[in-house]
């Protein structure tokens, strides 16, 4: 069934669509930027696992410059009061960061696909109950209920993304749906149908390759609200424990040294800031790749 | 009557939401601390012997877990929402039936910014579409809408209240001005009902800055939308029709583009409510501004289960709130559910 110019005219349309996401500066800029948090947290993960250190500093070391310096170049984001660098502290958290992003986007993803294509193919009862479902928990206030979830669990950055993983779904089953519901009225869903294939079959061998595309742009777009979202959580002290470093969770401890070196608190801002535009830019882009093409 | 079923629905639906959040909390409860009545006391509920087994009682801890639940959700509708050890044991009603006004207090004037400047910049925006002011606009939106709430505070905590010295740094009003009587509950209004102008200037300018760092994290979502929404809506044909007729471009865009192209962002008003809301627990801890935010903070710090349970409770439950308030907005400007 599969003919031979097949690969070729998909990898054309790849080269297309790189080419329009290239032309585009902002999907670019966007690329750049998360690649860098991709690379660095993929290195720093690495690097931890093997015991190797990669930063200028170690990042639970006290005393490797002086108390609260101003940013210099042997310390490029200054020191804390503790006397820690606080650029070799950012590095280290970058990978608790983009791995809670990824891992809770792509659960959201899975869990949205199959209830969603589900939904829209079995309708019916089924697919209102479903539907009223997410409803309800989409309704719900996601930092709240996060907050009560993480409580009940005990803090820690597993637990943060496990009370994310429960909530976070129910714009992707949306999604899915409705996609499921478009691709449903083609022609070779029916010729599927008709030569004997199950739901689960038709689902997985014709639906899902033909809405991930969307599923992805709106999954990139997501990435940034998730970190957002869990440096939320971390700032409120619900993620690592000291000594420990995670970005929102140093934005809360240095913001009482707001007066004095006003540059503590603000870079990890910056940082958690730089990596949400990253993936906007970069979902933006993609999607305006897409439309074009 | 298509409008009644229309509110009906909104209605149960709303109260399915509630029930989720009731149910969600429920079982949270049962898993805390390993003993349900330290949900209603906080951790040190072995020092209150007699008030634990006054509460066993009372909502038959001792009881099957359904029996349980149906006089947990009872005592919710009673106002019962335990007792908060965070803040030496007052009921957590008392301590939420302080801090609330005030939080709704900076939601509303962020609310209004928020609106006010997202559909300033919306309309800018689109006016000058695909110009380097549009540019300018986005990047401003994009960095607001990437920012923590907690990041943006800081910042103008730095340049405004220690850089320019303009607005005071913390707190809901200044300590040496009398407090107003109780009216409504809300003091900036109480105030303005007594007359008392000292605390309702202070009380502005305390809230200035929370909700200028709410709404800039949020009015990105209405300029963002306004904007493709008027540049999609000046290619129907009604607004062909209009420059046909001979009326001035302004006239055009306003009266007849706007007008339309405001109906979407009616729908967003409910998540923006939501961020706002939430958004408090961040802002209200960077401001020092005695709210709920701040209580929740205060409560999770302190494992103070009751206060944050109680919390989540009436943070959905304003959420809801607004969430029907906005439904039902939006049958008010769009005469398309009103008459379909």
């Amino acid at each position: 069934m599969e003919t031979s110019p097949l690969p070729a005219k998909r990898a054309s349309r790849v080269g297309s669509f790189l080419s329009l996401v290239r032309k585009n500066k902002e999907a670019l800029v966007g690329a750049v930027i998360v690649g860098i948090f991709f690379v660095t947290a993929i290195v720093a993960e690495i690097a931890n696992v093997f015991g190797i250190q990669i930063t200028p500093y170690s990042p639970l070391q006290q005393d490797v410059g002086p108390v609260l310096a101003a940013p210099s170049i042997s310390h490029i984001f200054g020191t804390d009061l503790l006397g820690r660098d606080v650029f070799s502290r950012i590095i280290v958290a970058t990978p608790n960061d983009v791995a809670v992003g990824i891992s809770v986007v792509g659960v959201a993803l899975l869990v949205g696909v199959i209830i969603g294509s589900i939904a829209a193919f079995r309708g019916g009862l089924l697919d209102e109950f479903l539907m009223r479902f997410t409803d309800v928990i989409f309704a719900l206030p996601v930092l709240v209920i996060a907050m009560v979830i993480a409580v009940t669990l005990g803090p820690g950055v597993t637990h943060m993304m496990v009370a994310l993983m429960i909530i976070w779904w129910p714009p992707y089953a949306r999604l899915a749906r409705g996609e499921a519901l478009k691709v449903s009225h083609q022609n070779y869903i029916d010729s599927a149908r008709l030569s004997g294939a199950g739901t689960w079959k038709i689902i997985t061998k014709h639906v899902v390759p033909n809405i991930s595309v969307t599923m992805l742009v709106y999954a990139t777009l997501d990435i940034g609200t998730v970190i957002l979202l869990y440096a939320g959580l971390s700032y409120l002290g619900l993620s690592v424990s000291p000594p420990f470093p995670d970005w929102g969770e140093m934005v809360s401890s240095y913001q009482d040294y707001l007066i004095v070196s006003p540059w503590l608190p603000i870079i990890p801002g910056l940082v958690i800031a730089t990596g949400v535009i990253g993936f906007s830019l970069l979902g933006d882009g993609i999607r305006d790749a897409l439309l074009a093409s | 009557m298509n409008l009644l079923s229309y509110v009906l629905r909104r209605l149960l639906f709303a109260s399915f939401v509630l029930l989720a959040v009731v149910t969600i909390t429920f079982v949270l409860s049962h898993n805390l601390g390993g003993n349900v009545i330290v949900a209603w006391l906080g951790k040190t509920a072995s020092l209150h012997p007699q008030l634990a087994q006054l509460y066993a009682e009372k909502y038959h801890l001792n009881d099957p877990v359904l029996v349980q639940y149906y006089y947990y959700v009872l005592g919710l509708l009673q106002g019962n929402l335990g007792f908060s050890p965070s803040r030496g044991f007052i009921p957590v009603l008392t301590v939420i039936s302080q801090t609330l006004p005030l939080t709704l207090q900076i939601v509303f004037f962020a609310f209004v910014i928020s609106l006010g400047l997202g559909a300033l910049l919306g309309v800018v925006s689109a006016r000058y579409g695909h110009t380097k002011i549009d540019g300018g606009i986005r990047a401003f939106y994009l960095a607001g809408y990437a920012s923590p709430p907690f990041f943006i505070a800081l910042v103008l905590l730095i340049v405004f209240a220690y850089g320019f010295k303009l607005l005071p740094s913390g707190g809901a009003f200044d300590p040496s001005v009398q407090q107003p009587t109780l009216i409504t509950g809300i003091p900036l209004i109480d105030s303005l009902i007594e007359g008392n102008w000292a605390y309702f200037v202070s009380g502005i300018r305390h809230a200035i800055l929370p909700s200028l760092a709410l709404a800039l994290v949020t009015f990105g979502v209405v300029t963002r939308v306004l904007r493709s929404s008027l540049l999609e809506v000046m290619h129907m044909n009604y607004i062909r029709t209009a420059r046909a007729r001979g009326l001035d471009e302004n006239t055009v865009f306003y009266k007849h583009a706007l007008r339309n192209a405001l109906i979407p962002v009616v729908t967003l008003s409910s998540i923006i409510l939501t961020w706002l809301i939430t958004g408090t627990i961040f802002v209200e801890n960077v401001f020092a501004y005695p709210g709920m935010g701040q209580y929740v903070v205060h409560a999770l710090l302190a494992q103070d289960y009751p206060g944050i349970l109680g919390t989540t409770i009436v943070f959905a439950l304003v959420i809801v709130i607004g969430n029907l308030a906005a439904d039902l907005l939006y049958v008010v400007v769009d005469p398309q559910i009103r008459l379909g």
